[in-house]
């Protein structure tokens, strides 16, 4: 079976190098170790020795031309074998991109030369970042590593992740400068006389996280399905760390987002923290709300449970950030590995940890909802309902008793702090419900929540 | 998350009373000296004089010179009458003016208490105390500031701690009295007058426990002795740069407490040894190799980095002692180095 010989990678930012000359001519049988050719970069020469036995069948061009790494030069064959059809080494440009892939050889499978293999043990990766990648089925030389001499740490095998997931199922995030990032789906906005849905997600989620409910909702909206753009926070998601960390300035600067977006009215959806702006954003009256849905918001009481936000802040592994996203949940069971990862990418950056403490500290000083969040004073006009769960451990669904007298209340069983996820179906419903009326139709009764004035 | 989270905040309201570190030490020598006849203590000049630390005070009033015992300058001799005492059924504590001059009682130590258990056949044991005063940073030069901790705890047969604060000088002092084996404690000058809380009955610290003292997510810092307080400043100006670093303490060099190490370091990802003994095949050294053997190694999202003493004796002038030893201000660096650029 033939065995390919590839330029290997000599040194580490090495893209290309040339054979200095070849220590054995074409069609000469060669033993494993033996010196085949010299290779010499812009650093250094070496020798590179034969991995196995056969007779040499050299596919390079000729002795000094620049070949790029990772290209095949030659083969070793057993007596009487073909070569394989292969591609020429692939020369160089002058602006010789990263090692390309190797070309695809129609005969034998590939082997995994050691050749080969040395050359992805030279790339620079923690062990970490190795693990990660082989965990996740990932090739580290695709990764481009942030650390000193690039190296690949455990953020940029995050961040690939990531990107890579957006990139194949989410809706693209567009942010204008120094504007607050949107995801958009459901129907077209060329029709700006269609009201938007808006969502607003809670404290150390994002916009992603809506992903589960749009769909729904989207379902159940089919061609008649409005906009709906989700943002993402300052310090949450795509949004930047920086500015003032402050319930005020989330309020700013989702106005503004939605403002620069042309966005003079919207249907609110708000969760926890963001069920609270909702309402913010309501009241203020720059956004016309058509109407406000918000789930498990915060702004009603004075308790919730910080030492659950503070332990998911504090989180550095799924094990220790397991406890306290379980108690969000009714179902432990939904705090599974996925959201668990999505969660501690989400806030491991050091400046987007900080910029949270200090939200957090803002809007949850002392284990307390801050005066500055509560917004039950004011007259929402439009039709508004709270969705919450029974069984939330977060923020105690009591408080909606305290939102003003407008507002419709639906409370779900075997259902906690995230209603949007844990009752998805019973949300979407909720908000498709809140939609028709808003346009102008008499609500019906949603069959799977239970109604209070 | 199983390792021990504690400040030496002690459960009863009363360990709220603080003395000194050199306080705790005479607390838990007179403890011993009261309960236990087999107890008695030899050095130089910690009779009458009371140490050269203040450690030993007025035992030697309250026991009789029959058990607090002024030794002649002659530390091979101290430690031969310590190791034989031992072996016959005592339970000597030593002290060594300065662990500097251990060096003259390494055949006692080493080839003499260290072994005879093992060359006895387990027929005997050799229950001995050593009290090491060591460290830089007092001014007394090359041949007084050593921290030769390492040296120690390369032998088998002997346990090596180093006490951090005055309840575990007390408790880890009367745990070693306990033990049955040889064990070598060093106290680091500087700490002698620094205070904390301590309970006042006897109560144990065990050996080969470390202890996390600050815990953080971002980065394990495993320090010894006078480092650990150090490390715990330095963490302290991290967190003003929103890096949580968790402070190891490692209390005993041998037997090491690899699985809280290990377990501290899978959660962090990442780890700086901090010690004052030669960086050198320092206890440091230790650890990261520990680390690296361990399944914590995958878990590493950067280089393994150590801060210890510099390659030469310790310098007299002050600027060169200072810059001989870790400082806060180094292990900060070194921790955001880490942290922020993976380095």
């Amino acid at each position: 079976m033939a065995v390919e010989i590839i330029l290997p990678r000599v040194d580490m930012d090495m893209q290309a190098g040339r054979i200095a000359r070849w220590l054995v001519q074409e069609g000469e049988a060669v033993t494993p170790g033996a010196p085949l050719f010299e290779i010499e970069t812009s650093k250094a020469a070496m020798e590179i020795e034969a991995t196995a036995g056969g007779i040499l069948h050299i596919v390079a061009g000729p002795e000094g031309g620049e070949i790029a790494v990772g290209s095949v030069v030659a083969y070793l064959l057993a007596p009487g074998e073909a070569a394989p059809a292969a591609a020429p080494a692939a020369s160089a440009g002058p602006d010789s991109a990263p090692a390309p892939v190797p070309p695809a050889a129609p005969l034998p499978a590939p082997i995994s030369a050691p050749v080969a293999a040395d050359d992805a043990a030279l790339l620079r990766a923690t062990p970490l970042a190795r693990r990660l990648a082989r965990s996740e089925g990932m090739d580290l030389a695709a990764i481009a590593g942030s650390g000193p001499r690039g190296r690949i740490t455990r953020l940029d095998v995050a961040r690939h992740t990531r990107d890579a997931a957006s990139r194949a199922a989410r809706p693209a995030a567009t942010a204008r400068a120094g504007l607050l990032p949107v995801r958009r789906a459901g129907g077209r906005d060329g029709g700006r006389d269609v009201t938007p849905v808006v969502f607003l997600h809670g404290f150390a989620s994002e916009a992603l996280a809506w992903n589960g409910l749009i769909a729904a909702l989207a379902q159940r909206a089919g061609a008649a399905c409005p906009p709906l753009l989700a943002l993402d926070l300052p310090g949450h998601g795509a949004a930047p760390d920086s500015g003032e960390a402050s319930f005020e300035a989330l309020a700013e600067a989702a106005i503004a987002g939605l403002r620069a977006e042309g966005i003079g009215a919207a249907h609110l959806v708000g969760h926890s923290l963001g069920g609270a702006l909702a309402a913010r954003i309501a009241l203020d009256g720059r956004i016309d709300a058509a109407s406000l849905v918000l789930l498990a918001p915060a702004g009603l009481g004075a308790e919730i449970d910080t030492a659950a936000l503070d332990g998911i802040l504090r989180a550095r592994a799924p094990d220790s950030l397991r406890p306290w996203m379980e108690r969000l949940f009714a179902d432990p069971a939904r705090a599974d590995a996925a959201l668990l990862r999505a969660t501690l990418e989400g806030g491991e950056a050091p400046e987007r940890c900080d910029f949270r403490r200090r939200l957090a500290a803002a809007c949850f000083p002392d284990g307390t909802q801050s005066a500055r969040l509560r917004w039950q004073g004011g007259a929402i006009a439009t039709p508004a309902r709270i969705v919450w769960g029974r069984q939330d451990r977060i923020i105690p669904w009591r408080h909606a008793l305290a939102a003003p007298g407008r507002f419709a209340l639906h409370l779900l069983d075997d259902c906690g702090h995230m209603p949007q996820i844990e009752a998805t179906g019973a949300v979407a419903d909720i908000l498709a419900e809140t939609l028709r009326g808003a346009q102008g139709r008499l609500p019906s009764h949603p069959d799977r929540a239970e109604v209070a004035c | 998350m199983n390792a021990i989270v504690s400040l030496d905040a002690a459960p009863e309201a009363a360990a709220r009373r603080e003395i000194s570190y050199a306080d705790a030490i005479y607390e838990a020598l007179r403890s011993a000296l009261e309960t236990d006849p087999r107890v008695f203590l030899l050095g130089e000049d910690i009779g009458v004089y009371g140490g050269a630390f203040q450690v030993t005070r007025d035992l030697v009033h309250l026991f009789g010179e029959d058990r607090v015992i002024d030794t002649p300058i002659a530390e091979l001799g101290a430690a031969g009458v310590a190791v034989g005492a031992a072996l016959a059924g005592s339970r000597p504590v030593l002290e060594f003016q300065f662990s500097d001059f251990a060096t003259l009682a390494m055949e006692q130590i080493v080839n003499q208490a260290a072994k005879l258990r093992y060359m006895l056949g387990g027929n005997a044991s050799v229950p001995l105390v050593i009290r090491m005063p060591a460290g830089a940073g007092t001014g007394a030069a090359a041949q007084h500031s050593q921290s030769l901790e390492a040296w120690f705890a390369h032998v088998p047969g002997l346990k090596v701690v180093q006490p951090a604060t005055p309840h575990d000088a007390k408790g880890l002092l009367l745990a070693a009295i306990d033990d049955p084996d040889p064990v070598v404690i060093f106290e680091h000058k500087l700490l002698y007058k620094m205070a904390g809380p301590v309970p006042s009955e006897a109560y144990r610290v065990p050996i080969g426990k470390a202890v996390i003292r600050r815990p953080g997510r971002d980065l394990t810092i495993v320090a010894t002795g006078l480092m650990v307080h150090r490390a715990l400043e330095a963490a302290e100006r991290l967190a003003g740069r929103g890096h949580e670093a968790e402070v190891i303490d490692l209390r005993s060099l041998r037997p090491l407490d690899t699985a809280t190490l290990i377990d501290s370091v899978t959660r962090t990802t990442r780890l700086l040894c901090v010690h004052e003994s030669v960086k050198m095949l320092g206890i440091g050294a230790e650890i990261s190799a520990a680390i690296a053997e361990s399944a914590a190694f995958d878990r590493l999202d950067a280089p393994i980095r150590r801060l210890g003493g510099a390659d030469c004796p310790i310098p007299y002038a002050p600027g060169l002692e200072r810059a001989a030893v870790p400082q806060v201000e180094d292990i900060e660096a070194a921790a955001a180095r880490l942290i922020e650029r993976g380095e």
